[in-house]
């Protein structure tokens, strides 16, 4: 991988109650890091320590190659640092109208009401909320104040985005266009972004690396190919434990780059990722009959026995990982190598445009 | 709601109606317009409006910082400040005038100095009763504006902070509104207060028509030798008192 410029370089110690954070992480221009851990981990917690919000114990943390949080009295305040921050639950002020709103940061940074008010205006159109200027923050949805707090966050331009569990106040059908509108401001956001991620399929669909956070500390960074093929724990493991497949998405068939397919049982168009688990992909030494869509002959690779369970790695066109229980390792003889018939219901799969 | 509730609750209704029915009953309702035309009558009213209002802005002006800095914390500083910030509600308002006199007095602590060096004397002047009637009113204010900022979530400080705005920028448009209504509350009650204050005031301050005498301390001043009158004043009082109160009502606590 080509080095880039580190536009975010943090490591610091800090505690919040009786949790106690080690953190260290860098992000670079134009990259997403997505946060993503068990309750109480501390993730919200980096969030607000990167903002400016929280104070750090020793470390230092630097934004743009300007030391923002360090030892002694070095510590650039929350207004000072140009880190647009979406909280959880929006946040939006009240009593100011939607426009306001958006306008708010541009207008504390002395620029002229009636300019912010352009740029605000300029903002909720590009999220879709043009026709709700005038409106206050308790006339929409939870979906639509995320949207607009997530436009308020970056009409300030901001070196660093963070985003606190973006999706997590959204009902299940405003989540999916609320997770496009994210996607698509990212693609246009030429700063840092760090966000702390509900689930796997929100990382994925959003970010460029997952740290995984674990009782305060970081305990793996990477790609999730990169996680997958070492899982640092057992939450990495679980967590990213899934098979997943990227590629272009026609209809409810997925092609990947050398050609294979899997089937879906929903259609998308353009690129996505699918992600199975494993225990969803069964293993069977005779070509199976019945109704599986995806059917396939795979050699296997390895034979892994985990705490609980013993995982079967594939190799071939769809490399692939299932669970199986140790009386099927016997049955199949799947210790002796050779090829086996995998299959995986279509319904199975769960998919995210990418 | 019980159903039973409603015999107390007509007690307590009663209570407040029942002396309202005494003045109104007792009233000189034909020499009415001559005391109200009366020079003392507005020389009072006029002085009460102003030195109420007076002390409602000085309550702002100073207060509303005060309630600030109480609640930002629960340490010893602070609740030690709350206490004594409390205290003129407890004291009997002779005491508080009183009090104020061993401070301001021509003789004492400040007075002394505020005589000798600028010629200042604040006790027996309309300066006074602002002084006696903040003095007894502000609690009641910091009280009511303390709570609201404690209910004021500070995660929208925050949010604020994080687009830029500096800790002035974020009090004077986001703090500040949202505790609005807060704020109008302790004013309203606060100058409710004052514009009724009497022991403070004429301990501190004394009675003399055009200068310190207020409306309360005109109706004390006439009860002596005009009853009647005295009711008249009461009701002159009242009615100012109350359609201020109605009218402030719709205006800053509109229906939800």
């Amino acid at each position: 991988m080509v080095p880039r410029e580190m536009n975010i370089d943090a490591n610091f110690t800090a505690t919040r109650g009786s949790l106690n954070l080690d953190v260290r992480l860098q992000v670079g221009n134009n990259e997403t890091l997505a946060l993503l851990g068990p309750n109480g981990a501390g993730k919200s917690t980096v969030l607000r320590i990167l903002a400016g919000l929280h104070d750090i114990e020793s470390g230092q943390i630097s934004l743009d190659s300007t030391l923002v949080d360090g030892p002694e009295a070095v510590f650039v305040p929350p207004e000072q640092r140009n880190v647009g921050m979406m909280f959880q639950d929006h946040l939006l002020f009240p009593h100011l109208r939607l426009i306001d709103n958006v306008a708010f940061g541009l207008a504390s940074k002395g620029i002229k009401k009636k300019v912010a008010r352009a740029v605000a205006r300029e903002w909720l159109g590009r999220i879709n909320m043009g026709d709700y200027h005038d409106a206050r923050p308790s006339e929409i949805s939870g979906g639509q104040a995320q949207r607009v707090a997530l436009a308020r966050a970056l009409a300030i331009k901001p070196q660093l985005l963070l985003l606190d569990e973006p999706l997590a106040a959204a009902d299940a059908t405003a989540r999916l266009e609320l997770r496009r509108t994210i996607q698509a401001q990212l693609k246009s956001f030429s700063g840092s972004c760090v966000l702390v991620a509900h689930d796997i399929d929100d990382a994925l669909a959003l970010a460029d690396r997952i740290a995984v956070l674990e009782n305060g500390r970081i305990v793996q960074t990477g790609t999730i190919d990169e996680l997958g093929a070492r899982p640092a724990s057992r939450y990495v493991a679980d967590l990213i434990g899934l098979n997943c497949f990227r590629g272009m998405c026609s209809g409810n068939a997925l092609r990947m780059a050398n050609g294979a397919e899997v089937i879906l049982a929903t259609t998308h168009d353009g690129p996505a990722i699918a992600t199975v688990h494993p225990r969803a992909v069964a293993l069977f030494r005779e070509k199976p009959a019945g109704s599986p869509r995806n059917v396939f002959q795979a050699p296997v690779v390895a034979v892994e026995r985990a705490l609980d369970c013993i995982r079967v790695r594939l190799g071939g066109d769809l490399p692939i990982v299932a669970e199986v229980t140790e009386s099927a390792v016997g049955e199949l003889g799947l210790d002796q190598g050779g090829d086996v018939w995998a299959a995986v219901k279509a319904t199975e799969f769960r998919v995210a445009p990418s | 709601m019980p159903a039973w509730l409603i015999v107390p609750a007509a007690i307590a209704a009663a209570l407040f109606l029942l002396p309202l029915i005494g003045l109104l009953t007792a009233a000189p309702w034909s020499k009415m317009w001559s005391l109200v035309s009366d020079d003392a009558t507005l020389d009072a009213l006029l002085l009460s409006l102003e030195c109420s209002l007076a002390s409602a802005g000085l309550c702002l002006l100073l207060g509303l910082p005060l309630a600030t800095w109480l609640s930002q914390g629960n340490d010893a500083l602070r609740t030690t400040v709350r206490v004594f910030t409390t205290i003129p509600m407890v004291l009997p308002p002779i005491v508080g005038g009183l009090a104020l006199l061993l401070v301001y007095g021509k003789n004492h602590l400040i007075g002394g100095s505020l005589h000798r060096w600028f010629g200042i004397e604040i006790p027996f002047s309309a300066a006074g009763v602002v002084l006696a009637t903040t003095y007894v009113a502000m609690p009641f204010f910091v009280l009511t504006v303390e709570a609201g900022l404690r209910g004021f979530d500070r995660r929208y400080a925050e949010a604020a902070a994080t687009l830029g705005a500096g800790p002035w920028h974020t009090f004077r448009t986001i703090t500040l509104p949202t505790i609005a209504p807060s704020v109008r509350a302790g004013l309203l009650i606060a100058w409710a207060r004052a514009i009724g204050e009497f022991g403070a005031t004429i301990t501190f301050a004394g009675s003399f028509q055009g200068q310190t005498r207020t409306m309360p301390l005109a109706v004390y001043h006439t009860f002596e030798s005009q009853p009647a009158a005295a009711i008249a004043l009461s009701l002159i009082l009242l009615a100012v008192s109350a359609t201020v109160l109605f009218c402030l009502r719709r205006q800053w606590f509109p229906a939800k």
